[in-house]
């Protein structure tokens, strides 16, 4: 306990003394230290019916009682706060399970947990973040930021969809704020961005609107790749990085691309984004989904089997966010039968729950790679050997074999009728390439997302 | 402290203050009122510590003075007197004494040294707008607000401006109400959400009043002032949920009905409703009606249709009566505009011809 606080309970001991029952309670039961700083002792107090009548009537013996205890203390200041201890109600998994018949369905109202300063939602936290092999780095980086605001900056994170790179961000903003109270943190998606932007020139605000933005010390902007192709945009974003970079604030920014590969990205924020540092978020390993499991679980309260763990990190390869999904089934599953699931059930469950593995055609698959390349797909079926084709045709193969397990025969037939000598050329020249091209490894894991592979 | 003023006056501000101050078990001083009359006027206080209002009592102010009295012995003093000749309030000893033509009282007296003071908002710049806009628009839509206390955001009615309106919101989750009120002034509201409960004696305060207020609106803490009348109340300091993105911006199906026959049609709904409120409500395109079903098992069954305009394709829908009947009563048009987007999403009311109030309300499920 703080000293603050020690001084404040005897204080408040000796008012309950001197006043009557009804006031104490009233005007003191619900008051707590804030802090002791240069003389003045701020007090927390619920209200500001409470503040008033605490600073006309009873100031002189607060005062009188501080100075008493603590002759430095000079004056007292009041503070409307809620109290340290947050209320959060506990929020059970009984609510989403017991859908009353005859109860009106709830409109989907959202945001009531996001803190009204800072725009970040309180539920974020390291305490519920799962780190593993997929996220380290991501993770370090934030946590060197948490530490020293500035020293990676900006600070990129990007990766797939559904794998906490908002859980990430917003809850480095919320450690931040938590341990630099002065400082003025501010998350928002790039499409609020934008929102407020044309809402500002819409009203003739824009000065409003800029210094807004640029009074902030920690500004985190998620899904950035909503820029793309929004010139105007890019162009307030580039002016504000440049101030809050240069008054050395701390910029992150979230993506589901790394910056080199969003499409209709200036150039020049682009080589701005890459100043700092650029992490990705991957798809989480095996290990990783199971600890995963396991932290959701205990925090959600449902009981699971290992086997069931086991059973469900071994087959949902997919995002973060759908193991929560499916988690939630089980849940209310449990919930109904008052028991543990077993794996067979949830056998059944995912049945309805996973959306089934792509099936891409190869035609799909070679359209999309070339759209990646910004080539017409028809080129990579042609003889040309023309070397950007050449490349991206390789790549194609790489990929084909790789990631879908079509045989070299297969893969020469569909690509332009070759021979199946050539793929396997193309398979290992690619393989090669990758020990020491780090770019191309980006870009085969670019594809790799994009084809969800 | 000795008072002249005309019986009207004092009933007229008793009236307006009364439901301020209720039975506080933790601090009994608040049961009372707080009159102090000085220099030339009088000014009533009361307060339950969420509220406080100062309401000037027009007098003549013979001698000054502070006492506090019981509210409610005061009003049921005030409420039984008739006629329209003048009272005085006089200080005896301990007790107060009020005289009138025909009847003369003593009323003990409470200690006033522990009544408190009301806040003053400081950190904000006033806004100055018609204390009718502000009731009006309040009153189209805080029978919305939730009356739980676990979301105090939603137990709330919200007020901002965009453009040049003000626009009020309450919901409960269930449904929604949303009012745009076009104001004169570019005044600039920033998103203040007010409790529910508050708000109320805001309106009740301020009915019948006229004229511009003074409105200030801090971080926790907001005033309302008029010539005669000080309010504050407390205000929730959080966000309120995103309401826009929820509002369908299409329909497949569009109803007009006449208000005046959906009411009645209510009410014999009403009769047969079950403990949920609940009534089927089905569009048949082809006949050009809706139909209303409901049924109570110890009751019976009713359908009733009313005559409608149909745009769209037949649709079919739950919904609870209740949040039918209370957007009724705040409409003013003669006809109701309904919007269905699907079975189980929102359906939006309006009314025909008025673009500043728009109702939604979710559908049972079933």
């Amino acid at each position: 306990m703080s000293t603050a606080e020690n001084t404040w309970k005897t204080v408040l001991t000796e008012v309950e003394l001197e006043i009557s029952r009804p006031n104490f309670n009233t005007w003191f039961k619900k008051t707590f230290a804030i802090k002791q700083d240069d003389g003045i002792f701020y007090v927390g107090v619920p209200n500001e019916f409470n503040k008033e009548w605490l600073h006309t009537k009873f100031n002189d013996m607060i005062l009188e009682k501080l100075s008493s205890l603590d002759p430095t203390i000079t004056s007292v200041d009041y503070l409307v706060k809620k109290s340290g201890v947050t209320e959060t109600p506990e929020v059970t998994n009984k609510k989403s399970s017991q859908r009353v018949v005859g109860q009106s369905e709830v409109l989907p109202l959202e945001n009531i947990e996001v803190d009204k300063s800072s725009n970040l939602n309180t539920r974020y936290s390291f305490n519920s973040f799962v780190v593993g092999p997929f996220n380290e780095l991501a993770y370090s980086a934030a946590q060197a930021i948490i530490k020293k605001p500035g020293v990676y900056n900006p600070l990129f994170i990007y990766g797939a969809t559904g794998l906490g790179k908002t859980h990430l961000i917003q809850a480095t903003g919320n450690k931040i704020q938590k341990d630099n109270e002065h400082l003025s943190v501010f998350y928002t998606s790039s499409e609020k961005f934008s929102q407020d932007y044309v809402n500002a020139l819409k009203n003739n605000r824009i000065n409003l609107f800029k210094n807004k933005y640029r009074g902030y010390d920690v500004l985190i902007m998620d899904d950035i790749q909503f820029f793309s192709g929004k010139e105007k945009l890019q162009e307030e974003l580039f002016h504000l990085f440049n101030i809050l970079y240069d008054k050395g604030k701390q910029i992150i920014f979230s993506s589901d691309k790394h910056p080199n590969y969003i499409v209709g990205l200036e150039d020049r924020l682009r080589s701005r984004f890459s100043a700092g540092m650029i992490v990705d978020v991957t798809k989480p390993d095996y290990e990783s989904r199971a600890a995963l499991l396991k932290t959701k679980a205990t925090q959600q309260k449902i009981p699971l089997s290992d086997e069931v763990v086991d059973f469900l990190a071994t087959n949902l390869e997919g995002n973060i966010r759908e193991l929560e999904g499916i988690l939630n089934a089980i849940g209310i599953q449990t919930d109904l039968r008052g028991r543990k699931v077993s794996v067979h059930e949830v056998k059944m469950l995912i049945k309805n729950n996973v959306k089934p593995k792509k099936h891409l055609a190869i035609e799909e698959i070679v359209k999309m790679i070339a759209e990646f390349y910004s080539l017409e797909p028809g080129k990579i079926y042609d003889k040309t050997r023309k070397k950007e084709i050449v490349y991206v045709r390789q790549i194609v193969m790489y990929i084909l074999r790789e990631y879908f397990n079509i045989s070299y025969p297969a893969i020469g037939k569909e690509i332009g009728g070759r021979d199946h000598t050539t793929v396997i050329h193309s398979y290992e020249k690619v393989q090669e390439h990758l020990k020491d091209d780090p770019n191309l490894q980006q870009e085969i894991d670019q594809l790799r997302a994009i084809l969800d592979v | 402290m000795k008072i002249e003023t005309t019986l009207e006056n004092v009933q007229g501000v008793i009236a307006k203050i009364q439901k301020v101050s209720s039975k506080n078990l933790s601090l009994p001083v608040l049961e009372n009122v707080l009159l102090t009359a000085q220099g030339k006027e009088c000014i009533a206080r009361v307060t339950n510590l969420h509220v406080g209002v100062e309401v000037t009592l027009p007098v003549k102010v013979i001698k000054e003075g502070e006492i506090a009295v019981n509210l409610s012995v005061l009003a049921q003093i005030t409420s039984s007197l008739t006629g329209n000749g003048s009272v005085v309030l006089e200080t005896e000893g301990t007790t107060l004494r009020i005289s009138t033509d025909s009847s003369d009282m003593q009323v003990k007296l409470a200690a006033h040294n522990d009544f408190p003071t009301l806040p003053k908002v400081e950190d904000g710049t006033p806004i100055t707008l018609p204390i009718e806009t502000l009731i009006d628009g309040v009153k189209s839509v805080m029978y919305s607000a939730s009356l739980s206390d676990i979301k105090p955001e939603i137990s709330s009615v919200f007020i901002y401006s965009e453009n040049n309106e003000l626009v009020f919101v309450a919901t409960d989750s269930f449904r929604l109400a949303e009012r745009r009120v076009v104001v004169d002034t570019k005044a600039e509201v920033p998103g203040v959400i007010i409790p529910v409960k508050n708000i109320q004696e805001c309106v009740k305060v301020f009915s019948g009043s006229t004229g511009d207020v003074s409105i200030i609106i801090g971080k926790n803490q907001l005033s309302i002032q008029s010539d005669s009348v000080y309010f504050t109340s407390r205000i929730i300091d959080g966000n309120y949920p995103e309401y826009q993105k929820i509002i369908p911006t299409e329909s497949i199906t569009d109803v007009v009905v006449l208000k005046d026959e959906l009411v009645k049609a209510l009410r014999l709904v009403n009769v047969f409703s079950d403990n949920f409120n609940q009534i089927t409500l089905s569009v048949d395109q082809k006949a050009g009606k809706i139909t209303m079903h409901s049924r109570n098992t110890d009751v019976g069954e009713n359908h009733t249709t009313v005559d409608a305009a149909v745009k769209g394709i037949d649709i079919e829908m739950h919904l609870n009566h209740k949040y039918l009947g209370d957007v009724l009563q705040s409409l003013a048009t003669d006809s109701v505009q309904f919007s269905f987007v699907d079975k189980g999403k929102p359906c939006v009311l309006r009314g025909v011809g008025d673009p500043s109030f728009l109702y939604l309300i979710m559908p049972m499920n079933r």
